[in-house]
C-alpha cells in the first residue's frame, strides 16, 4: 500500500498556505522585539525555560523523526526505535556543556567563537567546512522531505510544494530572527506533540496486543531478537550520531547563547526528555504496520501510511490526510528555520566579520543577515530542486560530526592539550568514518569517526599539551 | 539495507524472463538466477504480471517457504499491490513465489539469503561502542563536576 493522496490538491494548498500565514505574521510580530543583533540571532539572550525547552525540542523533530524512526522500526524492531530515541541523549548530555558555553563565552554568538579561540585558524577553518557541509546537507533533505510531503499528501507538484515550505520559512525567520524561529517552534512542538500522541493512541486502540506480538513472531521474528545485529550497531551509531551533531552545530550552540544561563542547562535536559518517546511512538506506528493488514511497499514512508490507514478506519476521511500533513509539516518548518537561522549566523559572524573584517553597524546589519538568510535558503532550493539525493550525504556525515564530539568536549573541560593531534583525529576520523560507511558497514560510520578522534583526543592530552588560550570576550557585532 | 529486487521494464522484457512463461514474474536486478542477499533481515520484492495493460485491477498472491519445493508454505500478501518489503527475517535461506489471487499459475520461485554479520566482528565494534560512548559520557560527566567544584 502506498501513501494515497487523501486530499485535493486545493485543500492541501490551503492548510500550507494558512499555516505558511500563521508563521509568518507571528514572525512579523515577535521581529519586532529583535533590536540590533544580539536580539536578532540569539533573542536578546533572555530566552526562558519553557520557550528554550520548546525551541530545541521541536528543532530535534526533523522530518527524519517523523519519517525515519519508522523505518528503523520496520526494519529493526524494538532496538531500532531505541536507537533512534538515544539521540535523545545528546540532548540531554549537552546541558552541561552549556553550561560550561555560557561560562567559557558569556558573549558568544557561534560555535565558530568556540572554535576559532580553542583551536585556532586552523581549527576554525576544519569546523567550518564540516559544518557548512552538514547544515546545508541537512537543510536540503529538509526542503526535499517538505516538497515530496506535500506531494504524497496533498497532490501539490514537489517543485511548488517544495518552494512554499522553503519561502514561509525564509520569509518569517527574515522578519523575526531567532524570537520568529523560537516562538513558531513553541507552537510547532505543541501541534507535534498532540499529533504524535492523538495517532499514536488511535493505533494503540486499534491493536490486541497478543495478536500484535504473535503477529511479528511470525512474520518479523528477527524483530523480536535480543542481539538483532544491525539494529545493535545503530544503536550505537545513532547515539553518537546524535551525541556529534548536537555538540557542534550552531542550531544548538545558538539556542545554549540565547538561553538565561541557568535556563540553558535545563532547558536542554528538559528537551531531551519530551523528545525520547517521540521517535518510539513514530515507530511503534510503523511495527503495527503487519498486524494492521497494512502492506509496505515503500519503507520510507511506512509512517505515514500506517497514520494514514488507521485515521482512515477511524472515519476521518480528508481529515487524516490533513492531520498528518500538519504534523509533517511542523516537523519540517521547525528544523528549516532553525537551520536557516543557525547557517546564516555563522555565514554574517563567522565569514562576512570574522573573514573579510565586514561592517554590521546600523541599518547594515539587517542588510547583511538578509542576504546571508536568502543564499542559504537559495543554496537548498537549487540543490532540493535539482533532485539530486543528498540523503546519502547526510547519512554518511556520521562520521564528520562524531569526530567533532572530543574536540568539543576537551575545549570546554580541559585545560590544555596538544591542538595539532586533536585536529588531526579529527581529518582521520572524518577519513575513518567515511571508509567504514562506505566500504564495511553504513552502521558504523559515526562509531568508527568517534572512536578515531577520541583517541586522538585523550593522546593529546599527554603528548606535548599546551594550555588552551585564555577566552576573550567577543566584541559586539553593531 | 536490503536489496531492492528492481529492474526497469524494458531490461526486464527483453532479458530477465520469457514472459509466456507465466502470468506473474519477479523482477530482478542483474542475473535473474542469483538470489537476493540480505546482512539486515530486509528482503524486498516486486512482481509484475504478464501482460501489465490488463492487469488493472487484478489481486495477487504471494508465499514464502523454507523449502525450494514448498512443501510447506506460508501466505505472506494477498491484494493489488506489486511489492512489498518484508523486515524481520532471521539468517536463513527462504524461496517466495507470487502468482494472481484468481489462481494463476506460480511465478518461477526466487530465492533469499539472508546472513547478518559474523558474531565476532559484531562483538567487537559493540565493544567499541560501548567503550566510546561510555568514555564520551564519562568525560562530561566528569568534566562538569570538576568545573563546578572550581567555580565554587
Amino acid at each position: 500500500m502506498s501513501l494515497a493522496v487523501s486530499m485535493s490538491p486545493a485543500t492541501g494548498w490551503t492548510v500550507v498556505i494558512v499555516l505558511g500565514i500563521i508563521w509568518v505574521l507571528l514572525g512579523i510580530y515577535w521581529g519586532r522585539k529583535a533590536k540590533g543583533s544580539e536580539g536578532f540571532m540569539l533573542a536578546g539572550r533572555n530566552v526562558g525555560l519553557s520557550l528554550g525547552a520548546a525551541t530545541a525540542m521541536a528543532t530535534w523533530v526533523t522530518s527524519n523523526t517523523m519519517m525515519v524512526a519508522p523505518v528503523l522500526a520496520l526494519e529493526k524492531g524494538v532496538w531500532g526505535m531505541l536507537a533512534y530515541a538515544s539521540a535523545a541523549f545528546g540532548l540531554m548530555l549537552f546541558a552541561p556543556l552549556a553550561i560550561r558555553i555560557k561560562r567559557l563565552l558569556p558573549d558568544g554568538f557561534t560555535a565558530g567563537d568556540f572554535f576559532r579561540q580553542r583551536y585556532g585558524r586552523a581549527g576554525w577553518t576544519l569546523f567550518i567546512l564540516i559544518t557548512l557541509l552538514y547544515s546545508i546537507t541537512w537543510l536540503v533533505t529538509m526542503a526535499i522531505a517538505g516538497g515530496k510531503l506535500l506531494e504524497a499528501l496533498g497532490g501539490i507538484p514537489y517543485a511548488q510544494g517544495m518552494t512554499l515550505i522553503l519561502t514561509v520559512c525564509v520569509l518569517y525567520t527574515l522578519f523575526g530572527g531567532l524570537f520568529a524561529v523560537i516562538g513558531t517552534d513553541f507552537i510547532q512542538s505543541l501541534i507535534i506533540l498532540i499529533g504524535v500522541v492523538v495517532i499514536g493512541v488511535m493505533v494503540i486502540v486499534r491493536l490486541d496486543a497478543g495478536e500484535t506480538y504473535r503477529h511479528v513472531a511470525e512474520h518479523q521474528p528477527a524483530l523480536l531478537d535480543v542481539m538483532m545485529p544491525v539494529a545493535l550497531l545503530a544503536f550505537f551509531n545513532n547515539m553518537l550520531f546524535g551525541f556529534g551533531e548536537v555538540f557542534h552545530n550552531n542550531v544548538w550552540w545558538s539556542r545554549a547563547f540565547a538561553m538565561r544561563e541557568k535556563v540553558a542547562p535545563r532547558a536542554f535536559f528538559l528537551s531531551g526528555l519530551l523528545w525520547f518517546p517521540i521517535p518510539i511512538a513514530a515507530g511503534f506506528i510503523a511495527l503495527a504496520a503487519g498486524p494492521l493488514g497494512v502492506n509496505v511497499t515503500d519503507a520510507s514512508k511506512v509512517g505515514p501510511v500506517v497514520a494514514e490507514h488507521v485515521l482512515g478506519q477511524a472515519g476521518m476521511g480528508a481529515m487524516a490526510g490533513i492531520l498528518i500533513l500538519v504534523v509533517l509539516f511542523c516537523s519540517i518548518a521547525s528544523s528549516i528555520d532553525s537551520l536557516l537561522a543557525a547557517t546564516s549566523d555563522l555565514l554574517v559572524k563567522d565569514i562576512y566579520v570574522g573573514l573579510f573584517k565586514g561592517n554590521l553597524s546600523g541599518r547594515v546589519f539587517r542588510k547583511v543577515v538578509a542576504v546571508a538568510i536568502l543564499s542559504v535558503a537559495l543554496i537548498a532550493w537549487i540543490l532540493a530542486l535539482s533532485g539530486w539525493n543528498v540523503a546519502t550525504v547526510l547519512y554518511s556525515a556520521g562520521g564528520l560530526v562524531s569526530s567533532l564530539i572530543w574536540p568539543v568536549i576537551a575545549g570546554l573541560f580541559w585545560k590544555r592539550c596538544n591542538r595539532g593531534l586533536v585536529l588531526a583525529g579529527v581529518v582521520l576520523g572524518c577519513s575513518t568514518g567515511y571508509y567504514c560507511f562506505f566500504m564495511i558497514e553504513p552502521y558504523i560510520g559515526a562509531l568508527s569517526g568517534g572512536a578515531v578522534s577520541m583517541f586522538f583526543t585523550i593522546l593529546s592530552r599527554y603528548v606535548k599539551p599546551k594550555p588552551f588560550p585564555e577566552p576573550e570576550p567577543e566584541p559586539s557585532l553593531t | 539495507m536490503g536489496l531492492r529486487a528492481t529492474v526497469s521494464w524494458l531490461i526486464f522484457a527483453s532479458t530477465a524472463f520469457p514472459l509466456v512463461a507465466a502470468e506473474v514474474q519477479f523482477l530482478v536486478e542483474g542475473d535473474p538466477d542469483a538470489p537476493i542477499e540480505s546482512n539486515s533481515g530486509v528482503v524486498a520484492l516486486e512482481w509484475v504480471p504478464a501482460n501489465p495493460d490488463e492487469a488493472e485491477g487484478i489481486e495477487f498472491e504471494l508465499e514464502k517457504s523454507e523449502t525450494a519445493d514448498f512443501s510447506e508454505a506460508t501466505v505472506l500478501y494477498r491484494g493489488p499491490d506489486r511489492s512489498t518489503i518484508l523486515t524481520g527475517v532471521r539468517a536463513g535461506d527462504y524461496f517466495y513465489r507470487v502468482r494472481t489471487a484468481d489462481g494463476g499459475r506460480w511465478s518461477k520461485p526466487i530465492r533469499a539469503e539472508v546472513e547478518y554479520i559474523q558474531r565476532g566482528r559484531l562483538f567487537a565494534l559493540l565493544g567499541i561502542g560501548l567503550v566510546v560512548v561510555g568514555l564520551t559520557v564519562a568525560a562530561i560527566v566528569g568534566g562538569h563536576f570538576k568545573s563546578s567544584r572550581e567555580s565554587s
